[in-house]
C-alpha cells in the first residue's frame, strides 16, 4: 500500500525537506531556464548589439517558417537519426546474440563492448577525427595500404556524414546490445529447446521465438536512440564543424551556430523551442503506444 | 523528531547540501595571494602568448603582479570573452584580441580602449603610441581609439621551397610545360602553375629524386570558423572584391562578379593543397611544410616562422624563402589584408591600473625583444624594436621578411569596422566551404550567402 499524507503524520516535515532538493532542483535547473527560453523566443537579442532582449511580435517564428538553413538542417537530423538507429540496432542486435551463447569470456567481451559507452561524446569525436585524419589517420593509412581510393573521409558532404554514422554507431551500439542482451536472458531456455525438438530451423527460433519476445525492448532501444541522436551536437562539433559547406549542420549545431557563432539568443530561442515542442509530440506519441503495447501482456 | 541520531545525521547532511553551494560561492578568489597580485588572461593556446605569459610574470614580479593565464583555442576566445562580459563575469584582467574581433567586442563593451589610460603624459611616455608601426597597428584601432596594445603583427607572406625553384631540372621541366620561367609567382595564374607543377603522387621524381609520399603544390590552412576565411580574403582583396560588402553604400557583395571570380580561383586551387586541408589550423599545415611534402605555403608569417626554421620540427630548416603575395589586379599589388593581434584589458577587470601597467612594461621596446627570445618568430609591431641592431642581427628571417613588407608596399586594407563582422565572416565562410566540399556550385553558394548577408544587414538596420 502506498504511503498518503494524512499517514505521515510527523514525517511530513522529512517529506518536506527530502523533497526540497529535488523539487529546487527541477524549478532552477529545469523550468527558469525552459520559460526563460521560451520569453527569449519572442524577442529579438542579439547579444553583440542589443543591450537587452526587445519583444518582436512572434517574429522569430515567422522566420523559422522562411528559413531554408533550418529546413535543410532538419531533414538532415531526421537523416541522421533514422540512419543511425538502423545501424545501431542491427549492430546492437547482432552483438546481444552473440553474447547470449554464451561464449567464453562473456563478462569481458561485455565491459569491453561497454566502452565506447561510457566515454564522453566529445573524447568519442576527436578519438574519430584523428582516425579520420587524412594526414596522420590510421584509416586513410590502412585504405592507402590496401591500395584503395584517397577517401576525404571529413571534407566532402557525404563522406563526412558516413564517418558520423560510424562514430555515432561505434558508440552506441554498445547500449542497444546491453538493452537486447538483457532482454534475450529473460527467455526461458526450454522454448528454444522444445522448438528444437520440433525441428525448428536457426532462422525459424529467430524469427519465432526470439524476435517477438525482444520487439519491445528493439522499440525501446530504438526510440531512445532517435530522439538522442536527433539532437547529436558533440560530435558533430568536433569533427566536421557542421561542415564541409552545410552538409552536417544538424539542428543542434544550427542552434548553437545561431546561439554561439551569429549571438541570435532570440532567434536560437524560438528553434529550439519548436524542435523541442515536436520533440515532446512524437515521445509523447512514442510512450502512448509503448504503453498500449504493454497492456494487453501486463493485464 | 530530530531525538533519533539517524534523523540528526539525515538533516544535518541535507542541511550540508543545501548550503554547499554558499559555501563554495563564497570562497576568495587568490587574487591577492601572498602580497601578489594576480591577473587572468584569456587568450590562445599559441606559443607567443605562452611565451607573453612567461615574461610577464618575470617582469611583473618586482612589481608585485603575476598572471595567471586560461588558454582555449583561438577561435573560442572571442566567444568566451563576448559571453562572460555579458554575463557580468569579472574573472578576466586581460583578453587576447585579433583584429576582426575589435568591431564586435567594443561594441559590446566587453573591453576597454587603451586610449582611456594616455590621459597623463606619464602613461603616454610609458607607451610610446607614436612608436607603434601604423601599417600594422590600425586593425586595433576604432573610431579613433586603440583598443589593445600591439603585440603581434601577422603578415601574410608566401613561403617557399627555394632549393626547389632553384633546381635546374625542375625550372626546365616548368619551362617546357608552361612556356615561361620558374620563379617566385608574381601573379596569381602563376601561383596556380607552381602549385599545379609540383603536385606529384608518390614515386615520381622531385628535384631528381623519386618521393616516397606524395608532394603538394601549396600547403594551406581551410579549417571553418575563421582559418578558410583568414587565408582566402586576401585573394578576394587581391581579386577586387570588397571585403564581404560595400562600406560606402552597405550593399553586402558576396556574389559581386569579383567574389565569384575569386572563390572559382580558390576552389580551383584547392586541388593542390594539401588533402584534409578542411580540418587544419595554421599550425597543422605547417607542420605538412616543415615535414618536406610541400613546395609553397600561404600563412601568416609568424605561423611559418614559428616551425619551418626550427630544427626540431622541421625538415626543411635553411630550404625557406619568403615572398609577397602574388597580384592580380595591378591596382592592387601584392593585396594583403592586415592582420594585427594584441593584449585588451578586460572591460570588468577589478585590476585595470596594474593590467595596464604590466601590459606596458611587457610590451615596451625592451619587453618585446624579452618575449622575442621565448619566441623567435614574434614580428613585432614596435618601429623601434624592427630596427634595434640585437633584433636585426638576432632574426634575420623576421627582419627580412618586414623589410620586405615595408619596401613592397603591398595593398594592404583592414577589415571594416562593423560589429557584426564575425557574423558576416562565416556566412561567407561557410558558403566557400560549400563550394570548396563540391556541396554547391559556386555562384549557388555565393547566392545563398548574398542572401543571409543581406538578412543580416537589414536586421542590423544598415539597409532596408
Amino acid at each position: 500500500m502506498g504511503m498518503r499524507w494524512a499517514t505521515l503524520g510527523r514525517g511530513r516535515l522529512y517529506f518536506w525537506l527530502l523533497t526540497f532538493p529535488a523539487v529546487l532542483y527541477v524549478v532552477v535547473w529545469r523550468l527558469v531556464p525552459a520559460f526563460y527560453t521560451l520569453w527569449l523566443s519572442m524577442t529579438q537579442y542579439n547579444i553583440v548589439y542589443d543591450a537587452l532582449p526587445r519583444w518582436n511580435h512572434f517574429e522569430n517564428f515567422g522566420r523559422i517558417l522562411r528559413d531554408g538553413g533550418l529546413r535543410g538542417s532538419l531533414s538532415l537530423s531526421v537523416e541522421f537519426a533514422l540512419i543511425a538507429t538502423a545501424a545501431e540496432v542491427v549492430i546492437g542486435l547482432a552483438a546481444a546474440l552473440f553474447l547470449d551463447t554464451d561464449p567464453p569470456g562473456r563478462n569481458l567481451l561485455l565491459g569491453i563492448f561497454l566502452l565506447p559507452m561510457i566515454m564522453a561524446p566529445v573524447v568519442v569525436g576527436t578519438a574519430w577525427s584523428t582516425l579520420f585524419d587524412r594526414t596522420v589517420g590510421p584509416i586513410p593509412y590502412l585504405v592507402q595500404l590496401l591500395h584503395g581510393p584517397q577517401v576525404p573521409w571529413l571534407a566532402t558532404p557525404a563522406t563526412a556524414m558516413f564517418a558520423l554514422l560510424i562514430a555515432d554507431a561505434w558508440e552506441w551500439a554498445p547500449l542497444v546490445a546491453l538493452l537486447l542482451f538483457a532482454a534475450l536472458q529473460v527467455i526461458p531456455r526450454d522454448q528454444f529447446e522444445a522448438a528444437r525438438v520440433d525441428g525448428a530451423s536457426a532462422g525459424q527460433l529467430f524469427l519465432r521465438i526470439i524476435l517477438p519476445q525482444i520487439a519491445r525492448m528493439m522499440g525501446v532501444a530504438a526510440g531512445l536512440r532517435v530522439m538522442d541522436a536527433f539532437l547529436e551536437l558533440d560530435k558533430v562539433f568536433v569533427m566536421t564543424g557542421g561542415g564541409p559547406g552545410t552538409s552536417t549542420q544538424f539542428v543542434s549545431m544550427f542552434v548553437y551556430n545561431q546561439a554561439f557563432q551569429f549571438y541570435e539568443l532570440g532567434y536560437a530561442s524560438a528553434v529550439i523551442t519548436v524542435v523541442l515542442a515536436l520533440l515532446a509530440v512524437a515521445y509523447g506519441m512514442y510512450l502512448r503506444n509503448y504503453g498500449r503495447s504493454l497492456s494487453p501482456a501486463d493485464s | 523528531m530530530l531525538r533519533q541520531p539517524r534523523n540528526r545525521i539525515a538533516a544535518g547532511l541535507l542541511a550540508v547540501l543545501l548550503l554547499m553551494p554558499v559555501l563554495v560561492g563564497s570562497t576568495p578568489q587568490p587574487s591577492r595571494a601572498a602580497g601578489m597580485t594576480t591577473l587572468t588572461f584569456l587568450g590562445p593556446d599559441f606559443d607567443e602568448w605562452i611565451a607573453f605569459v612567461k615574461v610577464a610574470n618575470e617582469i611583473g614580479k618586482p612589481m608585485g603582479i603575476q598572471i595567471k593565464p586560461e588558454y582555449l583555442p583561438w577561435d573560442n576566445v572571442f566567444q568566451k570573452a563576448l559571453i562572460d562580459s555579458k554575463s557580468g563575469v569579472r574573472t578576466w584582467d586581460y583578453v587576447y584580441i585579433y583584429n576582426t574581433w575589435v568591431p564586435g567586442l567594443s561594441a559590446s563593451k566587453a573591453i576597454m580602449p587603451i586610449d582611456d589610460f594616455l590621459s597623463t603624459s606619464a602613461n603616454r611616455n610609458a607607451v610610446q603610441p607614436n612608436d607603434f608601426i601604423k601599417e600594422t597597428t590600425a586593425g586595433l584601432q576604432l573610431n579613433g581609439k586603440l583598443w589593445a596594445m600591439p603585440m603581434l603583427a601577422a603578415p601574410y607572406m608566401l613561403g617557399y621551397r627555394s632549393d626547389l625553384f632553384r633546381d635546374a631540372g625542375e625550372k626546365k621541366a616548368f619551362q617546357a610545360k608552361y612556356g615561361y620561367a620558374l620563379t617566385v609567382p608574381q601573379t596569381y595564374k602563376q601561383l596556380m602553375d607552381i602549385a599545379q607543377f609540383f603536385t606529384r603522387k608518390k614515386g615520381d621524381t622531385l628535384a631528381g629524386k623519386p618521393l616516397d609520399q606524395d608532394f603538394y603544390g601549396l600547403v594551406m590552412a581551410n579549417k571553418s570558423g575563421g582559418f578558410l576565411f583568414h587565408r582566402y580574403e586576401h585573394i578576394l582583396v587581391a581579386y577586387g572584391a570588397d571585403l564581404v560588402y560595400n562600406t560606402k553604400t552597405m550593399q553586402p557583395t558576396a556574389n559581386s562578379p569579383q567574389s565569384i571570380a575569386a572563390a572559382k580561383y580558390y576552389v580551383e586551387l584547392h586541388k593542390y593543397m594539401q588533402p584534409g586541408t578542411e580540418t587544419v589550423t595554421g599550425g597543422g599545415a605547417e607542420r605538412v611544410m616543415a615535414s618536406g611534402r610541400g613546395a609553397m605555403a600561404m600563412d601568416a608569417l609568424d605561423n611559418m616562422l614559428s616551425v619551418l626554421p626550427v630544427a626540431k620540427l622541421s625538415q626543411v630548416v635553411g630550404r625557406i624563402s619568403y615572398a609577397l603575395l602574388p597580384t592580380q589586379v595591378a591596382a592592387r599589388p601584392h593585396a594583403n589584408v592586415g592582420d594585427a593581434n594584441g593584449l585588451a584589458i578586460y572591460a570588468l577587470t577589478q585590476h585595470k591600473e596594474e593590467a595596464f601597467k604590466l601590459a606596458t612594461a611587457v610590451l615596451s621596446t625592451q619587453g618585446t625583444k624579452e618575449v622575442m627570445k621565448e619566441y623567435p618568430a614574434l614580428v613585432p609591431m614596435r618601429t623601434s624594436v624592427v630596427n634595434d641592431p640585437d633584433v636585426r642581427r638576432n632574426y634575420p628571417d623576421v627582419f627580412a621578411a618586414m623589410s620586405l613588407m615595408l619596401k613592397g608596399k603591398p595593398y594592404t586594407v583592414f577589415i571594416p569596422p562593423l560589429k557584426e563582422w564575425i557574423q558576416a565572416q562565416d556566412l561567407y565562410e561557410q558558403a566557400l566551404s560549400a563550394a570548396m566540399s563540391g556541396q554547391q556550385s559556386v555562384e549557388d553558394a555565393l547566392n545563398g550567402a548574398q542572401a543571409k548577408e543581406v538578412e543580416l544587414f537589414k536586421r542590423a538596420g544598415y539597409i532596408k
